[in-house]
This record gives structure tokens, C-alpha cells and sequence, in this order.
């Protein structure tokens, strides 16, 4: 049997298309230019500066891996990447966990859903540094909403949340845990956007809510997941105004965060040293979007 | 088809030419230069402007200055947000657009940038023609601001502001005793139970000041904060530190106010005015908060009438003589800029302009002798009054254990540890270790 040629996606180009690439890639420059300003340029300043002995005025003096050997031997770096792990888990776990659990709530479309989503939306307008001035006064052990409950049943109930511990840890959790506006904005999209056959022939096939839940739309919503979780994860990792706002860090190195010490080195006037904890931060960025990656498939279509 | 080309074309023309050119025409706002009258003008970045605390007195300054200058010089204020004031300055000088005249910028820089770089303008030479002005300037002052090579960058400081701590007498009623003659123990005996409005948040400014008392009271306290002056302190296990961090944790377990952990300055400032506190510590200028004017201020039945002031005990007072100044010219500026620069440097060295400070923002021209109106005039306000009292040649200084440290260690880590301190879950000994720890990694090339 003769074999047919395989059919090659590189297809000649007529003269129009040809001519047309100059105009997409004049319209594209502007972009091209900014990325490589804005993105691209100081991005490759942190890596090289990571390497240097730097006041932020005078010319950097290339130090080797003094900077890199003083991060990982400082207690504080080790606990500020201890509670990283700890709030990335929680962000994976509870904050996305928390986002999905609305979305499909949402998805079922009972009454009153889109008011329930607008109302769901508020705090996402608020600013980060706005929360944790809302929650200073929250979580105060004298007139915070709070602790005046508690008192209620138990009046000599005495917690400074944001300075004592374990409490801090948990109140400066508090300050974001249920703000998963953009995992179910995610989630829900990808609900909507379910052909309306597939979950009517689950139904025809006996499938019950659950297994409707469980079977079809969830592995459906696999990448929206994976997205709120590469979100709320890359969200823990460059935390500040929650941290510096409320506990500084404190009580001891309880709330401690690498964004908190890449300011404090700042402020030291120690770009070197800052610059290494940035790039700290972004490789594990791109380390926490590789495993996510993998895990949840995202690569692949589900259609 | 050609025109459609034209217009696409124009159109990515457009789109790069605003993205590679769109900063260019940047700028302070800090130009200057002489109107066709013939009047030099000079615009200068200010944050005590509009609703800052100190615009209080200087826009009105800067407003005399114009009035007696018609004509000749006038200087105008654009206003810069204080938080964000030092990094401005820090662009400007990028963009060598500083203005001709030039309010402060962070020690650091100055010292490591501006003045080694020769970016400003040497002053000595017109000090040396201006004896006038030279003798009011504290000895302290000019010492530190002279160069290596003699030159004069930053215009030296003829005013001190002790700063010392406020009282309520209808609360803590010792207006017959001479607080800052006793020992720091006779102090905390006196104090009783009374409750201290203290701030632990941001840079834990209350604390810092009792702090500071508290390590100038030990022996050889005042010599180690003034030695931070010229390399700051990394070793904070010393003796008169551990002695002092042991009754700072007394005085915050059994003398703060109920609000004072996690509270930031405003919230301090809140307990005393509103009698949940008896004593404050705050610098001169906050004698404007207890006068009539700003009594929607007050609360639960506090009148700024009862409040008193004195230096700490043993005549301490926190105020850094050794220090730059607040005004530098720019050595860009032309030759009509710089005379008017300096017009104003004069102008503000006047004794009546140094009066007219005092008046409203408190503290000391030690070298001035003051009018009768002036004397008067100080009397008027109790707490400036009773500061001065106690402002004598027998009064310490010493700096703010806060410009002694490491900036991270003064701004982060000191209230990050306090409420453990409070707590008792550091002892006074632990809490030196971890700031020690915390201030030589800052330290760390």
C-alpha cells in the first residue's frame, strides 16, 4: 500500500501573511521593549547584584557567595522559610480549598447567587495594607470585636493576638485565609464553561450529586485550581504589608517572612544581601510553578 | 490599502516613540531661575508643607522671607510627603535635578554620597565672612560637620530640642518636685503605680526615649549612646544595656498603659490625652498638642492645662548635637541661586527667627541670648517653659538609642521583640542577645 505524505503543518505563506509579520512585530515591539525595561533588565540586576557587596550608591563590589553563605546561616531566613512552607500548605490546602468550596456552592445557582458573589468580591477591593489595619483592631485584646465575644463567655479572657504566641501566627493567617476571591472567580469560570451535555449525560447515566461533583467537574476545574493555587502560593511568598503592618515579624521570629528581611536589608542600605533574598524568593517561585505544573497536568487539555 | 499602511505604521510609530521616550520630560519641579523682573526664584522640595506638623512654622517663615527679600529672591514650597521625602531626594540628585537649596536627606547618604562626591556646596568660606551666624551654631555641631579637608557641607545647628517627657499633674501630682534631679530609681520610687503611655509598634518610639533614659542613667550609659553617634552599637550584651532592658520590662509589666503593646505613636499619644496615662515621653514639639486650639483632641476629662514637662532624671535630655544640619546647597546651582540659598540660611540664623522657632516648635539656642519678649513670651507655655527650666549647662545628651543601632534593628526588630519582653517570654538577657544577633547580621559586609 502506497503511504500518503504526511501532512505538514508548515504550509507556504501567501504574500499577504508574509507582509503582515512586519506590522505584528512592529505592534508587538512596544511590548517586547517595555518587558525588557521593566521585567527583563531588573530581573537580571538581582541576580548579578545577589553577588555583590552593594550600599545602592556606590558601584557594586563582587563579594562570590558571602551574601548567599550569611542568608542561609541567619536563624531568622531559616524560620522565615519554615513559616513559608507552613502558610503555603495552608494557602494550598484551606485557602484554595476554601475558594473551590464557593464556587461550586455558587455554581449550583440558588437564590440570591449573584449577590452572594458581589458580596463575596468586597474584600478584594480593599488593599492588603488596609485589611491589616481593619484586623490591628480586630484581633485587640481591649476593644476588638474579638475579644469582647469571648468575654462574653469567659471574661477573663486575655490574648494579645498579634503579640503573643503561638496566637500571632495564626491571627496574621487569619488576615488572608478567606479572601479567595480570585481561586473561586477561577474555579467558577471553569464550572460555567462546562459544556451543559456532559453533566446531563452524567445524570442520564445515574450519576449522583456528589459523583457529578467528583467525577466530571472537578477534574474539569484542574486548572483553574492549579492556577489559585500557583496564585495564593506565590502570594504567601511575597506577603509583606500583612506581616509588617501587624507583627512585624514578631513576637520573636514567629511571623518572620523573607520580604520583611529583604526590607529590613534595605534598610541596612544592604542591596547585596537583599538582592540574594530576592532571588531566593523567585526561585522558589518558579520551583512552587514547576511542581504545580506537574502535579495538576496543566499542560494537558481536558476537551 | 496605502492609507490604511500609513495609519498602521503611524500608529506603531507612536506606540514606540511614547514607550522609549515617555519619561523624558520628568522632573522635580524643583526648577528655579530669575523672572524677567529680575527676582531669583527657587523652588524647593519641602514635606513641612500642607499638613505636616512642622509646616506650621515654616511656611510662614518661608513667607517672611519672601516679604523681606521683594524683589530680589523668593522661595517657593512644593510639597513632598515626609515618608517618602529622603528616596525623592535620592532620585532628584539621579536626575541631577536637586534644587538649589536642600532640606536634609538621610545621614547615610549624605555622608557616603553627597558630600564625598562633591555635590554640595562647601560653606565654610561664607561662615568665616558670617561670624555672627557661625557663633550661634552649637560647637558639638560644627565639629561634626566639618570636613576632613575643613569644608562645610551641611549648614550646622544652632538649636537643641531635649526631649524629655510630658506628665499629667491632675493624675501624678509631683509639680513640687524637681523630677530630673532625681536619680532614675527615685523616679521609678515616685512613679508608683502611675501608667506610662508607651508605644511598642512601628519603631517603638515611647519605649526608645525611656529606653535611652534608662542606659544614660547606668554608668558609663551616656558615653556608649554617644559613641553610636560615629559606628553605630552592634553589641547590645553590655551591662548598662542589660541593666536598663531589665527595668524597661518592670516598668512595661507593671506601668504601661493598657494599650501600649502593639500600640504605634498616635495610639500612645491617645492614652495620655485621654487620662488612661499619666506621663508620656515626646519631644518639645508636642507641647502644641496640649493647647486649647487642639483640645477636639482630648478625651474622658483631660485638659492640656494640667500637663507639665521635665527632662529625664540625672538632667538627661535625648537630642543629638552631633549631627548634620537641616539645610545643604546644591553645588549645581548657579551663582544667583546659591546667594539665595544662602539669604536664606541668614535669614532663618536671625535671632528673631531662632526666637520665633523656639516659640513654636520648643527647645534651646544655647548660644543665643534671648529677648525679654522672648523670655516672656516662653513662659507663657507651661511645658516649654518647664523644659527650659531644666535645659541647663548640667544637662546630658545623648542621641536616641534608635540612631545608634542599625536602622533595621531600631525600625523592626526592636518592636518585634518587645512583646515578648512584656510578656516575660524573653528575659532582659535574651531580649539583648536576639537584638545582638539581629544587629550584627545588619552589620554584616
Amino acid at each position: 500500500m502506497k503511504k500518503r505524505p504526511a501532512r505538514t503543518n508548515r504550509m507556504p505563506k501567501n504574500h499577504w501573511e508574509r507582509k503582515n509579520y512586519k506590522w505584528i512585530y512592529l505592534f508587538l515591539l512596544p511590548t517586547v521593549i517595555i518587558f525588557l525595561m521593566f521585567y527583563m533588565v531588573p530581573i537580571i540586576q538581582v541576580f548579578v547584584t545577589s553577588f555583590t557587596r552593594w550600599d545602592g550608591f556606590n558601584s557594586p563590589a563582587f563579594s562570590g557567595l558571602t551574601n548567599y553563605i550569611n542568608l542561609f546561616t541567619s536563624g531568622s531566613f531559616l524560620i522565615s522559610l519554615k513559616n513559608l512552607f507552613l502558610w503555603a500548605l495552608i494557602a494550598m490546602f484551606l485557602h484554595v480549598g476554601f475558594g473551590t468550596v464557593i464556587a461550586f456552592v455558587l455554581y449550583q445557582r440558588k437564590r440570591g447567587w449573584k449577590v452572594t458573589r458581589a458580596v463575596f468580591m468586597i474584600p478584594n477591593v480593599i488593599s492588603a495594607a488596609a485589611w491589616a489595619m481593619i484586623y490591628r483592631f480586630f484581633f485587640n485584646n481591649n476593644y476588638g470585636i474579638l475579644n469582647s465575644v469571648i468575654r462574653k463567655i469567659n471574661p477573663d479572657f486575655d490574648v494579645q493576638w498579634f503579640y503573643q504566641s503561638p496566637w500571632a501566627f495564626w491571627a496574621v493567617t487569619l488576615t488572608w485565609l478567606f479572601y479567595a476571591v480570585i481561586v473561586t472567580l477561577l474555579v467558577f469560570g471553569d464550572l460555567m464553561n462546562i459544556p451543559q451535555e456532559l453533566n446531563e449525560a452524567a445524570i442520564i447515566d445515574g450519576a449522583s450529586g456528589w459523583q457529578l461533583i467528583r467525577y466530571i467537574q472537578l477534574p474539569l476545574c484542574r486548572s483553574a485550581i492549579a492556577t489559585g493555587v500557583i496564585c495564593s502560593i506565590t502570594s504567601r511568598i511575597t506577603m509583606y504589608e500583612q506581616i509588617s503592618l501587624t507583627t512585624s515579624g514578631g513576637p520573636g521570629n514567629d511571623t518572620m517572612s523573607l520580604p520583611i528581611l529583604l526590607v529590613n536589608a534595605v534598610t541596612d542600605y544592604r542591596y547585596g544581601y537583599a538582592n540574594a533574598i530576592g532571588v531566593v524568593m523567585f526561585v522558589i517561585g518558579l520551583v512552587m510553578m514547576g511542581i504545580i505544573n506537574k502535579a495538576f497536568r496543566m499542560n494537558e487539555t481536558d476537551y | 490599502m496605502k492609507k490604511r499602511r500609513i495609519l498602521a505604521a503611524l500608529l506603531a510609530g507612536i506606540m514606540v516613540v511614547s514607550t522609549g521616550c515617555g519619561s523624558s520630560s520628568g522632573g522635580s519641579g524643583s526648577s528655579s531661575g530669575s523672572g524677567g523682573s529680575g527676582e531669583v526664584t527657587i523652588t524647593i522640595p519641602s514635606y513641612k508643607t500642607g499638613e505636616n506638623v512642622g509646616a506650621v512654622f515654616f511656611e510662614p517663615q518661608v513667607e517672611r522671607f519672601n516679604e523681606a527679600y521683594e524683589g530680589q529672591y523668593r522661595i517657593e514650597l512644593e510639597n513632598v510627603s515626609e515618608d517618602t521625602f529622603n528616596d525623592q531626594m535620592k532620585q532628584l540628585a539621579q536626575q541631577n535635578a536637586l534644587p538649589a537649596l536642600v532640606q536634609g536627606g538621610d545621614k547615610e547618604w549624605l555622608k557616603n554620597v553627597v558630600f564625598p562626591n562633591g555635590m554640595a556646596y562647601d560653606i565654610s568660606g561664607w561662615l568665616e565672612e558670617h561670624p555672627e551666624i557661625k557663633e550661634l551654631m552649637l560647637d558639638d555641631a560644627i565639629d561634626y560637620c566639618t570636613e576632613d579637608d575643613g569644608a562645610i557641607y551641611s549648614v550646622p545647628l544652632a538649636t537643641v530640642r531635649p526631649t524629655g517627657f510630658f506628665y499629667n499633674s491632675s493624675l501624678w501630682d509631683v509639680a513640687d518636685v524637681d523630677l530630673s534631679a532625681l536619680t532614675m530609681d527615685e523616679f521609678i520610687g515616685q512613679l508608683g503605680d502611675q501608667k506610662i503611655a508607651f508605644s511598642t509598634a512601628e519603631n517603638a518610639w515611647v519605649v526608645s526615649l525611656f529606653l535611652t533614659a534608662l542606659i544614660a542613667d547606668e554608668e558609663g550609659g551616656a558615653e556608649l549612646l554617644n559613641s553610636g553617634i560615629d559606628e553605630k552599637i552592634t553589641d547590645l550584651n553590655q551591662t548598662a544595656i542589660v541593666n536598663s532592658v531589665e527595668k524597661m520590662q518592670s516598668l512595661l509589666q507593671n506601668n504601661a498603659s493598657s494599650n501600649s503593646i502593639g500600640a504605634a505613636y498616635p495610639d500612645a499619644a491617645n492614652a495620655f490625652m485621654s487620662n488612661e496615662a499619666a506621663v508620656i515621653s515626646n519631644g518639645p514639639w508636642m507641647s502644641s498638642d496640649f493647647e486649647e486650639s487642639n483640645s477636639k483632641n482630648w478625651s474622658n476629662g483631660f485638659d492640656g492645662a494640667d500637663v507639665r514637662a521635665a527632662l529625664f532624671p540625672n538632667q538627661v535630655g535625648i537630642a543629638q548635637t552631633r549631627s548634620y544640619g537641616e539645610w545643604w546647597i546644591n553645588a549645581d546651582a548657579s551663582e544667583e541661586e546659591i546667594e539665595c540659598a544662602l539669604a536664606f540660611i541668614e535669614f532663618i540664623y536671625t535671632p528673631e527667627e531662632l526666637e520665633a522657632y523656639l516659640l513654636a516648635e520648643g527647645g534651646d539656642a544655647p548660644n543665643l541670648e534671648y529677648s525679654d519678649d522672648f523670655v516672656k513670651q516662653q513662659s507663657e507655655t507651661q511645658v516649654l517653659a518647664d523644659l527650659a527650666a531644666d535645659t541647663t549647662e548640667e544637662t546630658i545628651y545623648v542621641p536616641n538609642i534608635l540612631d545608634v543601632i542599625p536602622s533595621s534593628v531600631a525600625n523592626s526588630d526592636l518592636s518585634r521583640l518587645l512583646p515578648s519582653l512584656a510578656d516575660g517570654t524573653l528575659t532582659a538577657e535574651e531580649f539583648c542577645e536576639q537584638l545582638t544577633t539581629a544587629a550584627q547580621e545588619a552589620s554584616k559586609e
